[in-house]
């Protein structure tokens, strides 16, 4: 595309995009985005890409073309559209702004849903994480993501005797009743986002907390029907954390 | 054009005209709304859908995370283009051929940009007067063949199943073939898109232009508004694809020798996440796919993903893209079979 409308369609795209990281670093919540490592890297570029993009706009804006090297460049906006696609183009690029604008812009930003919790399953590994040893570490230390590997790789609430547990995280309650416990991981960015999940002993919990409501769990473990459950001493309704992806 | 240049060095008020000011002035507002808007609507209470909701966040995460990458790749590019003399280049990567190509696929090596920053940077070569199947090369390979994908590939998998091993000589492999499959064609230039190709073709017979910063920020420009309406919309079809498509379906087919490896390509081309770390991510599908998936998924999804299709329908032809694309997923396949056959 050679014409104004895509440069500025381009820088427009580029300004919503430095405006939200800018904004979501000033308000503590890129986390909610990208995993916490990159947030450095990811300012520092923007700046540098801030930079870049005032330069862009104050060229833009001042000089009627580009002068060098691109001989087929030059505004177009005097001469009739040449392509078919034109009006088509434009109207794409403004429904991409637009969208874009809501989306980046507007929408509050927030964690993945429980619902979609509810409808993938949970890993049982803890990928870069890699599974603590119940020997020397203090197990109230543990994430739901430990335990949830540590109970994947099989162990037994026999194995678990004496292990006192305390997590937060957001309750999940499947149609049939059964309750678990769950928070996601990310490594990179949201959308690799995976949950980890341990199932919960449902008769302990109080009647009035729905799927998604974010608590902190203490207890211990124990057999429930053959399978290994947290069996809670207190349930405390919390906020969604800072944090609340593991990282 | 004289007047043009003698415009230049003066930014001072009086050569601004009142179009210009006007212009200045709109884009100071837009940004001044934008942050406003952003800081009143950031603690508000919507309650969304749940899946529109999780659908605006893993396309505002695709975005926020691939932006600073795309920055540093448009900046790694313009330097290239701009600063670094040709006899520097000359010297340092052979004349011609097979060599010339296996070369400029370890570039990555020294400029460790992963796939979002590559695709500026590998036209920025093509600018430079890099033949399509130079660049090509460059555009697959460097995701892989560099230092970060390969340390964390090593923290995820150390030498177990020859991942590592076989992520690094598939990709090289893979890469070259395309590469090569590309210099056979008679006339590349017809690979590329007709305004990208005009582009090329204009600044390779044109003198270089000398390194200024206002040409530094014109070259900005205009890759920005390349790249990003391609970012943007290749973000949004992960999103909707995320939520729209189970990754369970794909996970659960699990261990089978040939559907499993089918399975990871799948993934890996709908999940789009960045080859700086997909390691991690291959990590946790290990307990159920066998080691010829993984490398399937760890070659397949640095060069190619939805939103890297997106964002290469820049540069190159929907014909060209879509034979890439599968010589690209033939290499992956055959790749995985290998590997599960000889683990």
């Amino acid at each position: 595309m050679s014409d104004a409308v895509s440069r500025w369609a381009g820088l427009v795209l580029c300004g919503i995009g430095l405006v939200a990281t800018f904004v979501l670093a000033a308000a503590g919540d890129l986390a909610l985005y990208i995993h916490p490592r990159y947030v450095v890297f990811t300012v520092v570029l923007s700046v540098v890409g801030a930079g870049l993009f005032a330069a862009a706009v104050w060229v833009t804006a001042t000089r009627r073309d580009d002068g060098h090297g691109h001989g087929d460049e030059h505004d177009h906006e005097h001469h009739a559209p040449r392509r078919r696609g034109y009006t088509l183009s434009i109207a794409t690029t403004g429904a991409l702004v637009i969208v874009s604008g809501l989306a980046l812009l507007v929408a509050p930003p927030t964690t993945l849903s429980a619902e979609r919790a509810l409808l993938i399953e949970s890993a049982v590994d803890g990928g870069d994480v890699s599974r603590p040893s119940l020997i020397g570490n203090d197990p109230t230390r543990f994430s739901i993501r430990d335990w949830a590997s540590i109970l994947g790789s099989g162990a037994t609430a026999a194995d678990l005797v004496g292990q006192q547990a305390e997590v937060t995280g957001f309750l999940l309650i499947d149609d049939d009743g059964a309750v678990r416990v769950g928070r996601y991981a990310v490594t990179c960015c949201t959308v690799d986002a995976q949950l980890f999940a341990v199932p919960v002993v449902a008769a302990d919990l109080p009647t009035d907390l729905r799927s998604g409501d974010w608590v902190h769990l203490s207890g211990t473990f124990t057999d429930d029907d053959g399978a290994t459950h947290l069996d809670p001493v207190t349930v405390d309704a919390v906020e969604e954390p800072d944090d609340p992806y593991l990282s | 054009m004289p007047e043009t240049r003698s415009r230049q060095p003066l930014p001072a008020p009086a050569v601004i005209g009142a179009g210009a000011r006007r212009a200045l002035v709109v884009a100071a507002s837009l940004v001044a709304i934008a942050v406003v808007v952003r800081w009143v609507t950031i603690d508000v209470d919507a309650s969304l859908p749940s899946a529109l909701s999780d659908g605006i966040t893993l396309a505002a995460s695709v975005v926020i995370e691939s932006l600073p990458f795309v920055f540093l790749g448009i900046s790694i590019s313009i330097a290239v283009q701009l600063w670094v003399p040709s006899r520097v280049l000359d010297a340092v990567i052979p004349r011609s051929g097979v060599l010339r190509r296996a070369v400029l696929s370890l570039l990555g090596v020294v400029l460790p940009v992963c796939e979002c920053g590559n695709v500026p940077l590998a036209r920025g070569l093509m600018m430079r007067g890099f033949s399509v199947a130079d660049s090509v090369t460059f555009l697959l390979a460097a995701p892989i063949l560099n230092p970060v994908t390969l340390i964390t590939t090593y923290q995820a998998f150390g030498w177990n199943d020859g991942i590592l091993v076989s992520r690094m000589v598939g990709g090289f492999v893979i890469a070259n073939l395309v590469g090569w499959l590309v210099s056979l064609h008679p006339e590349p230039e017809r690979l590329l898109t007709p305004q990208w190709a005009a582009v090329c073709a204009s600044a390779s017979s044109s003198q270089r232009p000398p390194a200024t910063l206002q040409r530094a920020a014109v070259m900005f420009r205009d890759e920005v508004s390349a790249m990003l309406p391609a970012l943007f919309l290749g973000a949004g079809v992960a999103g909707v694809i995320q939520v729209a498509v189970s990754r369970d379906t794909l996970t659960g087919i699990g261990g089978h020798p040939v559907l499993g490896i089918l399975a990871l390509m799948m993934l890996a081309f709908v999940i789009a996440i960045c080859s700086n770390v997909d390691a991690f991510f291959a990590l946790s599908l290990a307990s159920t796919f066998s080691p010829g998936a993984l490398v399937a998924f760890l070659v397949l999804g640095p060069m190619i993903d939805v939103k890297m299709m997106v964002m290469l329908s820049t540069t190159f032809r929907l014909r060209a893209l879509a034979g890439i694309t599968l010589v690209i997923a033939l290499g992956a396949l055959t790749l995985g079979l290998g590997v599960n056959l000889l683990v």
